[in-house]
């Protein structure tokens, strides 16, 4: 199996003084592998996270993803890495309030300069597998908080990227939403897609993951 | 309480930037309003004013040297005698035209007392004090000028309202004086009073004087006051623009707030407290900007009234102008305010982050359909989410451009109204004769001035004082030597004389003796009585009637006023008047009549309008500055969101410009019909206050490829507005704006 993140010696500083967020952290992660990042609140995990997804530079150490050093390229580069390379779910969803549903899934494939027609196509069809079809053309504001996890999850995933970031993607819809977005990620993850899931959750982690790792105080400890 | 005001500060040192054009936009806009307020206060009656404060003379009598006896019953009051002598200052090979000098000890007697504008007044003999003309913009207090082969220093520079001399030495500098005669000045219980004084050879009345001032400073007024006015409702307009925005842009802070507890009247409070902790000494500093502003420029305006300094505005002024804008400001901020006073809290959250739904969302969905990169589109969709924040972004640029293009009509059309009025370009010469009236013929000195090199057309000028039978008016008849259709005179209606019986008026001939164009008029001269036909109307500036026509239409023999010239294409008027005093010698003098006080005039009015522009276009600027900063900070989560998406920062940076793109255009595109709208409309006014009729130079400024040039300023500023917080929205990082939140 081949390495699809790749973490050397990797440690971030975001003040001077104090204690670094992450802590000379080595990590690896395989393609098909769904690995959970558990921890206590302020251990490092959303740090580690945009990291990976190359929103944030390391102080040192370096970022291999998908087999491009992210500490090398440019900020540019960088968003273009994104647009493909990844797809990222956060907590509070993220949306963009003045798109609908479909066209705040459209937002990466337009960035890729995807085919409209073909983009539009990809949408419908993961609208439906995630079963927010129906509201493709009502508003953030309208829709509930799974709801909004569920596009959101579908626009990561609309340009196929081989990674899939998800930060606390449970932490704010109630627990019998936090079910269906655990049973689909694990869903995506049997279907081959490799997911780094941060959560606070040992259920959730014990659910979708293949493997649980633990920060502590920046440090990968299990 | 506590709560209010430390809420105030927190959020004043919060919006840091904000809080900064708030205080940049309010300190302007003081500055501006005083120096408006100031030259309305300069421009209301100058010369009552500064009679008034001098103690002008209501009559300057010149008497024999031996005359003893100065007194009369109407005399209220009297300066002199001082003796006095009519001689021609020179510097170098600079040389003024003949004027008095006068022998005088005291600067401020009883009447006609001197105001300094430089140097100090006389303390003895070798010394001499210029008048503002004499003095001119060339010489200084220091140098050192001759007068009847005398060499003085000089050592100050002094205004008499009436103009009672072009120079002053001691009263013991008896080598220049030498006895010539004695000017006695007067005030008069009753000022139209005619005193017996037996032993008076000449005298000039001061309704003369005023006439001649006012004549010249009449067109220019109405100017400076449109754009003093145009400055205090622009200032007005974007401080308002501005502070409402700063609060529009708080609503989310305001419903948080809310949430925890404040009052609506707290809310209120707490805003209008941090506008007004800004504001305050914002003010206060622009008051006292604005005060060290005024003086050069208000020296520049009173020499420009030819009425001196004590640039007089008043104390009052620096209460009235930081109170009355820090209300405005307080207004401005406590009305949107109140409204989110009175919002619930989750209204005012949502309506601070959520756009408003509608059309916008409409037009954002059409404008995805064009084939266009998604930045651009997203940016151009987005001032239609939000239609407060675009309307206050869309008024700061309309409010610039609309500034920019009125004053640069307005400059415009003063170049073309001095043009008119003073014939510059045609007639580049002006030849005056030396020495007391009656002056001859002038054949000798016109000789001259054909025989001179580089002369290309020259006339006599002659005038005389004419009345029309049964009116009591009086009317002035210019009456040219030769052929003078080249001296520039714009006709308004009609065409040019072409015989003797025939003549062209200004309008205040036309309207004082019901006369139209064809009419015929007869008028009585001293030379006779005389019949002609008014086949024209010319633009005249002066305050008094004016006839022009051909001198051998009059009997007798008028006035010499002097001699127009004009010079061969590629003459140096300097170097050609030069030679020419020489080649005349004492019996005439030659001016370059782009230097003649009525032209230091303009100059002094577009230094004031540029100035006043200048800092309007910079309030204008930072009120888009303002809103764009805003927006930005507004959707540094959105911005952070699609970056994470795969949005690079060059992308970001286009995306902001774009959606301030539309916005400039809209702004520019009706900033341009509204500034020239203004200015059609003001103009008029203008020239009716003057008693003018405005020919169609100054009318008719805007070229259309200015205008499209102007319009497009708005496009300009609102992209220039753009690029800093656009930068800025490139250089953030996606991680911290999603944290923010
Ligand atoms: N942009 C930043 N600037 C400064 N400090 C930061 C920044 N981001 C994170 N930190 C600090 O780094 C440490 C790790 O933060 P991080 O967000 O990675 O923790 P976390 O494990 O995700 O916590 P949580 O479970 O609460 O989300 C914390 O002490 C945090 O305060
Ligand atoms: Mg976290």
């Amino acid at each position: 199996m081949t390495d699809l993140i790749r973490l050397r010696a990797v440690s971030k500083r975001y003040e001077q003084t104090g204690p670094p967020a992450l802590d000379g952290v080595d990590l690896t992660v395989a393609a098909g592998e769904a690995v959970a990042v558990m921890g206590p609140s302020g251990s490092g995990k959303s740090t580690l996270l945009n990291l990976v997804a190359g929103l944030d530079r390391p102080t040192s150490g370096d970022v291999e993803v998908a087999g491009t050093a992210l500490t090398r390229l440019s900020e540019k580069a960088l968003a273009r890495f994104r647009r493909s390379g990844i797809g990222i779910v956060f907590q509070f969803f993220h949306l963009i309030d003045d798109l609908t549903a479909r066209d705040n899934v459209l937002v990466p494939a337009d960035l890729a300069g995807i085919g409209r027609r073909a983009a539009r196509a990809r949408a419908t069809e993961l609208l439906e597998t995630l079963g927010v079809a129906g509201r493709a053309d009502a508003y953030p504001a309208q829709l509930s908080g799974g709801e909004r996890q569920r596009v959101a999850i579908a626009r990561a995933l609309i340009n196929r990227p081989p990674l899939l970031l998800a930060d606390e993607p449970t932490g704010a819809v109630d627990a019998a939403t936090g079910e269906q977005v655990a049973e689909l990620l694990r869903e995506l993850n049997r279907n081959g897609q490799t997911v780094l899931l941060v959560t606070h959750d040992a259920d959730l982690a014990k659910r979708c993951a293949t493997r649980t790792i633990e920060v502590r105080d920046g440090r990968v400890t299990a | 309480m506590r709560a209010v005001l430390i809420a105030a500060m927190s959020s004043a040192r919060r919006r840091r930037l904000q809080s900064l054009v708030v205080f940049v936009v309010v300190l302007l806009s003081a500055a501006t309003t005083l120096l408006a307020a100031a030259l309305l206060i300069a421009s209301d009656a100058p010369f009552d004013r500064a009679f008034t404060r001098q103690h002008g003379a209501h009559l300057n009598a010149v008497f024999a040297p031996s005359a003893s006896a100065f007194d009369d019953p109407a005399v209220t009051a009297r300066s002199g005698p001082y003796p006095i002598v009519e001689a021609t200052l020179s510097k170098g090979r600079q040389q003024r035209p003949p004027g008095v000098v006068a022998g005088r000890s005291e600067q401020s007697p009883a009447v006609d007392r001197l105001e300094l504008t430089a140097g100090r007044w006389l303390t003895g003999t070798g010394q001499v004090v210029l008048s503002p003309i004499t003095a001119g913009s060339t010489w200084r207090v220091g140098d050192r000028v001759t007068v009847r082969d005398v060499d003085l220093e000089v050592v100050g520079i002094a205004s008499s309202v009436t103009a009672t001399a072009a120079a002053w030495v001691w009263p013991g500098q008896t080598d220049v004086l030498g006895g010539a005669g004695q000017q006695v000045l007067y005030r008069l219980s009753d000022p139209s009073a005619t005193p017996d004084l037996p032993g008076m050879t000449g005298s000039t009345r001061y309704e003369l004087v005023k006439l001649q001032v006012e004549g010249r400073l009449k067109p220019m007024v109405p100017f400076v006051v449109a754009f003093a006015v145009l400055g205090l409702v622009m200032s007005t307009l974007i401080v308002v623009n501005v502070v409402a925005g700063a609060v529009v842009a708080g609503y989310r802070v305001i419903g948080v707030r809310k949430a925890l507890g404040f009052t609506p009247g707290q809310v209120v409070a707490a805003y209008a407290g941090q506008i007004l902790l800004i504001a305050v000494p914002a003010a206060v500093l622009g008051t006292i900007a604005g005060r060290l502003l005024s003086v050069p420029l208000l020296a520049g305006a009173n020499t420009a009234y030819s009425v001196i300094a004590a640039p007089s505005v008043p104390w009052w002024a620096d209460v009235l102008v930081p109170a009355g804008l820090t209300l405005l400001a307080g207004l401005a901020a406590a009305g949107p305010a109140l409204r989110a006073g009175r919002l619930s809290a989750t209204r005012a959250i949502t309506m601070g982050r959520a756009p408003r739904g509608g059309h916008g969302f409409r037009i954002r969905r059409a404008l995805a359909v064009l084939p266009l990169p998604r930045p651009i589109t997203f940016g151009l969709a987005s001032p239609f989410a939000r239609p407060a924040r675009t309307a206050v972004t869309m008024v700061a640029i309309l409010l610039g451009v609309t500034t920019v293009v009125f004053a640069a009509g307005l400059s415009k059309s003063l170049i073309a109204l001095a043009a008119a009025g003073n014939r510059v370009e045609q007639v580049p010469i002006l030849v005056a004769v030396t020495g007391r009236p009656p002056l001859g013929d002038g054949d000798a000195v016109r000789a001259v001035i054909e025989d001179q090199p580089g002369t290309a057309a020259v006339t006599t000028a002659r005038e005389t004082e004419a009345r029309v039978p049964g009116s009591g008016l009086p009317l002035s008849i210019r009456a040219y030597q030769g052929d003078a259709s080249w001296t520039g005179y714009p006709l308004l209606s009609g065409r040019w004389y072409a015989e003797p019986g025939e003549a062209v008026a200004g309008a205040r001939l036309l309207s004082s003796f019901g006369v139209r164009v064809g009419d015929e008029l007869t008028v009585s001269t001293p030379g006779g009585r005389t019949t002609v036909r008014i086949v024209g109307e010319v633009f005249s500036n002066g305050s008094t009637a004016v006839m022009i026509m051909d001198a051998a239409g009059l009997g007798g023999s008028p006035g010499l006023r002097g001699f127009e010239v004009s010079i061969a294409p590629g003459t140096d008027p300097h170097a050609y008047a030069a030679n020419l005093n020489a080649a005349l010698g004492e019996t005439a003098h030659a001016q370059v009549s782009a230097e003649t006080q009525e032209n230091e005039i303009v100059t002094a009015m577009l230094a004031l309008i540029a100035t006043l522009t200048l800092l309007l276009t910079a309030v204008a600027g930072l009120g888009v500055l303002n809103t764009v900063v805003l927006e930005t900070r507004e959707r540094v989560h959105e911005i952070g969101v699609l970056k994470t998406l795969g949005m690079t920062p060059g992308q970001v940076r286009l995306m902001v410009i774009s959606s301030m793109l539309l916005i400039g255009a809209a702004g520019g595109a009706l900033a341009v019909p509204l500034g020239r709208l203004l200015h059609a409309w003001s103009l008029p006014i203008m020239g009716d206050a003057a008693g003018l009729t405005l020919p169609s130079p100054v009318l008719a400024v805007y070229r259309p490829a200015e205008l499209v040039a102007l319009g497009a300023a708005g496009i300009l500023l609102a992209a220039i507005g753009a690029l800093v917080p656009a930068g800025w929205a490139a250089r953030s990082r996606a991680s911290t704006a999603l944290r923010a939140e």
